[in-house]
């Protein structure tokens, strides 16, 4: 069968997600980047020794630590985001108004320089700049999570299976939450493409990670004092890669979870 | 008696017409001619190729799809107004009435507006097609299609989603329009939408084939009402949505779907609630089974308050009192298959029942509702509308309720599907003298299956009777629009239905009426009684037929 075709009648709505998945063709580059520059990481320690200086060895040094900066500001974003569009869908009416307003005003602020004037202010340090990457991707996952749901929330399904007699918390934990997994994380996805960015434009403006600790934007930062730019593009280059295969996955998810039509 | 006259040119003629997509053959030899004057309607389910037959007629291909065959056209305009009546949303309606008619003058586009009733017709023309409601917004793709003057008019699906007492009027003005300027017009749509109501010919496409309608059978009727005391009682019902308000505070207003509604339900009874949409008989069936709360009054189950009951009470009583919904596919969860569902409504209403058991009534209730086997093992996607609906009947009737409440569990399908699941539902309630209540808004379906009719209009009762008393002498005239609508005749209530946050003061109909004078903004009627059995609520509900249309005339209609 044709990988990106979904045949209703023979797939269940998980195997059609996967083949979806795999019929979008830069997701699955996006994931072989991805798993390549992590492995290079683990090559590194070998090429360490005798290379430890070379701008290429250091570049992918820093990929373990960009990417793992860049994974937990963009969970603990997601998470706070999640919860807060959850919160609103929840208690709706005005407070879900007024949730939501929020959500859109912090969106418009330049939020890239939370991290950097957290670092300049408060001090640098790998906490600080987790919480300020985070703080700076949460506003656009509540907007996006909230979208989410109240797109696909009102289902009819829910209430026919509380008319077939099951409780609230069932229809909540087997129906409910399984069908919105999907569609939220494709929702929130973008976070970690932008909790990267946020965090490398800290590094390039010389406020992000503290100096022992290199990332792709200190590397970067690091580079651009140096004469003639030497070794901005082995991180630069790495950096834009990341952040392609990070966006690209990220359309895989969303077109792995269509609006569906009654 | 002079000999008949001889029947003139068609028209528009096809002989042969074959439509070809690159992997199917859509039509097959399809002959058809329309006179001038005549109205004929096409009627087929679901992708039986009446769009792609209409687009051939009017020679508006779309790329990959062939046809064959000769389509004979009049010198003259041809127009096809498409699925969903389609305007411009970046102009006014009066910059696409310009275009059409080739003059910037206002006054010919005010005459057509005027003519499909279209109220401060010259005031529209200055808006833009997002803020016209829905049925003026039909209003005007039609009016648009009737300004270029054609020949032969192709309406695909025309009107398809307004109230059937919007809709079928429309039709019968369009109707109008084609006998007083002798075009032709050429309606296409599902059954259910009313095309075949003015039409003088009726061709029917199915798989692939364009022939006259089979002779339909005996349409399934209930049987004789039973007697016996009430099962389920209902009394002075309400239901309310608050409206703005909230945690930061601001002004709370509500919104009164259902007010104070009462009826009763015997075994083996049917009740059908019979209204537009917006009406509230879709509130009313969830609120009866609890799935919306009451704002007030009692929903007597065999003598207990559900209203009064806790959740949990109310959860093991779920056995007796089943729903179906309207959009089968979408009352199943999606990711499951329908087996593993039909088995946890099962589980969670029948706990006494063990596994090997279960599974031996989910086999039997979807074989029972007309499915495959290999039904349970899919998933709602996998299924027609049809087998969903079958689906909904199994899960509604393996646990072998005595109340089945249903909100429009047939909108979605096509007349055989229908005519089946109806004859189904009318077998288990004889089987197992089921109650049911019925919510539609198709007339013709709530008198065949109905033993009593509550009509309701903006969450009121607004006549009440027997069904072979209503078909009969209907007082309400909102009623006789309805019965009129699915009766395929010209619905006598003007306009669209008001919204529901800004209804009219007193009578709720006023503003459509026929008989409206000024007492019925003074004060809303109550339900009188015409003779025992039979109430409604309409100040002039006596006014005799005579004088009924002299009211029309003197309004000026």
């Amino acid at each position: 069968m044709d990988a990106g075709r979904f045949d209703p009648t023979t797939d269940t709505p998980a195997q059609a997600a996967r083949r979806r998945f795999a019929a979008h063709r830069p997701a699955v580059h996006g994931v072989g980047a991805l798993a390549v520059l992590t492995v290079l990481g683990f090559v590194e320690p070998l090429l360490a020794g005798p290379f430890a200086t070379d701008p290429i060895v250091r570049a992918l040094d820093a990929g373990h630590t960009t990417l793992a900066l860049a994974l937990v500001g963009g969970t603990l974003a997601a998470i706070v985001g999640a919860g807060w569009g959850v919160l609103a869908v929840t208690i709706g009416g005005r407070a879900e108004r007024r949730l939501t307003a929020l959500a859109q005003g912090l969106a418009a602020l330049p939020l890239a320089l939370l991290p950097v004037l957290a670092g300049g202010l408060l001090g640098r340090g790998v906490d600080l700049l987790i919480l300020a990457v985070a703080a700076a991707a949460a506003p656009a996952a509540a907007l996006a999570t909230r979208t989410t749901l109240r797109a696909r929330a009102r289902r009819e399904y829910a209430m026919a299976a509380r008319a077939a007699g099951l409780t609230p918390a069932m229809v909540l934990w087997r129906h409910t939450i399984p069908n919105l997994a999907g569609p939220l994380l494709a929702a929130v996805w973008p976070v970690l493409p932008r909790a990267l960015a946020v965090e490398s434009f800290a590094g390039v403006v010389g406020l992000g990670a503290p100096a022992p600790v290199d990332t792709w934007g200190t590397l970067i930062g690091g580079a651009l004092t140096a004469p003639f730019g030497a070794g901005l593009l082995a991180p630069a280059l790495l950096l834009a890669a990341a952040l392609a295969a990070l966006n690209a996955v990220g359309d895989g998810v969303a077109a792995s979870f269509p609006e569906e039509r009654p | 008696m002079s000999a008949p006259e001889p029947l003139p040119e068609p028209l528009l003629a096809a002989e042969g017409l074959a439509i070809h997509s690159a992997s199917a053959i859509i039509v097959r030899d399809a002959s058809l001619a329309v006179r001038p004057a005549e109205v004929l309607a096409i009627t087929g389910p679901n992708g039986a190729g009446k769009s792609l037959l209409l687009r051939a007629l009017a020679g508006l291909m779309p790329d990959g799809v062939r046809v064959e065959g000769g389509v004979h056209r009049p010198p003259g305009r041809v127009v096809l107004l498409p699925q969903g009546g389609p305007l411009t949303p970046h102009q006014t309606l009066g910059a696409q009435f310009a275009e059409v008619t080739g003059t910037p003058a206002e006054g010919r586009a005010v005459l057509w507006l005027e003519r499909l009733h279209v109220s401060q017709a010259a005031r529209r023309l200055h808006l833009y097609p997002h803020q016209l409601s829905e049925g003026v917004r039909w209003r005007a793709a039609l009016a648009l299609a009737l300004a270029a003057e054609p020949r032969v008019l192709l309406a695909d699906a025309p009107a398809a989603g307004l109230d059937p007492t919007v809709r079928a009027r429309l039709l019968a003005l369009l109707a109008d329009w084609a006998r007083e300027t002798g075009a032709a017009l050429i309606l296409a749509g599902h059954t259910r939408d009313g095309v075949a109501g003015p039409a003088d010919r009726l061709l029917a496409l199915e798989n692939g084939r364009l022939a006259p309608p089979p002779v339909s059978a005996e349409p399934v009727t209930a049987g004789p009402p039973p007697g016996g005391a009430p099962v389920l009682s209902v009394r002075d019902l309400r239901v309310t949505f608050p409206l703005g308000g909230g945690l930061f505070g601001g002004r709370a207003s509500t919104l009164v779907a259902v007010d104070g509604v009462s009826f009763d339900v015997a075994a083996g009874e049917t009740v059908a609630l019979l209204g537009e949409s917006g009406s509230g008989k879709s509130v009313l069936a969830r609120a009866i089974l609890r799935l919306l709360p009451g704002a007030g009054g009692r929903v007597l189950w065999l003598g207990r308050d559900l209203l009064a009951m806790g959740e949990e009470d109310v959860r093991h009583l779920r056995h007796a009192l089943q729903a179906l919904f309207p959009h089968p596919r979408a009352t199943f969860d999606p990711r499951r298959t329908i087996g593993a569902q039909v088995a946890e409504a099962l589980a969670a209403l029948a706990p006494e029942v063990d596994e090997a058991k279960r599974r031996a009534r989910v086999d039997e209730a979807l074989a029972d509702a007309g499915l495959p086997a290999v039904a349970a093992d899919r998933c709602p996607a996998g299924l027609t509308d049809g087998e969903a609906a079958r689906a909904g009947f199994a899960r509604a009737l393996a646990p072998a309720p005595r109340l089945l409440v249903c909100d429009e569990p047939l909108a979605t399908l096509d007349a055989t599907d229908r005519e089946d699941l109806l004859a189904h539902l009318l077998h288990h309630q004889r089987a197992d003298s089921l109650s049911i209540v019925f919510a539609t808004e198709d007339a013709d379906a709530a008198c065949r299956i109905g033993h009593r009719v509550l009509v309701l209009l903006a969450g009121r009762v607004v006549e009440e009777a027997p069904a072979g008393v209503l078909t009969q002498d209907a007082r309400h005239p909102y009623t006789r629009a309805l019965l009129a609508a699915a009766g395929g005749g010209r619905p006598d209530l003007a306009g669209d239905p008001p919204p529901a946050l800004r209804l009219p003061t007193g009578c709720a109909a006023r503003l459509r009426c026929p008989r409206a004078r000024d007492f019925c903004a003074q004060e809303a009627p109550h339900l009188e009684t015409v003779r025992p059995g039979h109430r409604v609520a309409c100040h002039y509900w006596d006014a005799d037929a005579g004088e009924w249309d002299a009211g029309e005339w003197d309004a000026g209609e």
